[in-house]
């Protein structure tokens, strides 16, 4: 069946059915785990057992389908690099971190003189912190960066 | 604190710092080692010395503890992030994904070969079933 397929097609489904892996098992890990609390999020997953077991289920055979189209089709499995997923991310946070700053905060309406001696400090070393972060994971950090891994942020 | 931002700007203060407290919950999980799993389509690595994954998690600490810190000065509240939402969600999107799959669809990336349909379609409306299926048991509230 490899040969029914040109690139593109083989691509498309490739990406498609690789999307859809990661979700299901991401669902499937969900199921299975602890509700997380965080912070500032609470994950909660309200399922009956009977609906939980289902679900598990739909999922396994939905995997099952997965691996034999995979597998009719030839299709390749792809490397999904977590260190360059985290440095990607890390990435796009400190520039969204930026839009947080106090005098960014001024298009939602006045901000008070007070909350940018408590914000903007903390948010310099969030920002650097993923800069950091990101470097690391790609495995690239200079000295001059891992020497600021430790310093104290007070106000 | 807690009444020097406005409500917009304490919905933008939070959402971001919950998304890069996701971000950190998330990285730091690879590092230990969960969910750096083997699958079909993919398999993940994570090419990072045990001297480098410390200094990782030691970050991820760090950040999570300037995170904790501006929470509780600005009395940020946590938020419920509904997973059942997420999944149903995401099974919504695959089935969509799906439909542009069939041998027929495919036709926009090239010829498509005629034994293709019998091939490829029972597979993929099976997929889109169980995707269907799965969505529709998480809209159903908890059964008792």
């Amino acid at each position: 069946m490899s040969d029914l397929l040109n690139t593109p097609q083989r691509n498309s489904l490739t990406n498609v059915l690789r999307a859809m892996e990661e979700r299901l098992r991401q669902a499937e890990a969900w199921l299975n785990g602890v509700e997380e609390t965080g912070l500032l999020y609470h994950r909660s997953l309200h399922l009956s057992s009977e609906q939980r077991e289902l679900a598990r289920q739909f999922i396994a055979m939905a995997l099952k389908e997965i691996n034999e189209l995979w597998r009719e089709f030839d299709l390749k499995s792809a490397e999904d690099d977590l260190g360059a997923t985290i440095g990607a991310g890390m990435s796009l946070i400190w520039a969204d971190l930026y839009d947080t700053y106090s005098k960014k905060l001024e298009r939602f309406g006045e901000v008070d003189p007070r909350v940018a001696r408590v914000l903007d400090p903390r948010l310099d070393r969030l920002i650097e912190l993923a800069q950091l972060l990101a470097s690391l994971a790609r495995s690239n950090p200079s000295d001059e960066q891992l020497d600021h891994i430790n310093p104290e942020v007070t106000d | 604190m807690t009444d020097l931002l406005n409500e917009p700007q304490r919905t933008a203060l939070t959402s971001m710092l919950l998304l890069f407290e996701k971000h950190l919950r998330q990285a730091d999980a690879w590092l230990q080692g969960n969910g750096v799993e083997t699958g079909i389509m993919y398999y993940r690595t994570l090419r990072l010395s045990s001297a480098e994954r410390t200094a990782a998690r030691q970050l991820i600490a760090q950040g999570l503890e300037q995170v904790a810190e501006l929470a509780r000065r600005f009395d940020l509240q946590p938020t419920e992030d509904n997973l059942v939402a997420a999944i149903r969600a995401e099974m919504q999107l695959d089935w969509s994904d799906l439909s542009d799959t069939y041998a027929d669809s495919l036709k926009r990336c090239g010829a498509v070969d005629p034994r293709l349909g019998p091939a490829l379609d029972p597979g993929i409306a099976e997929l889109s079933r169980l995707a269907m299926t799965l969505a529709h048991l998480l809209t159903n509230e908890p059964r008792k």
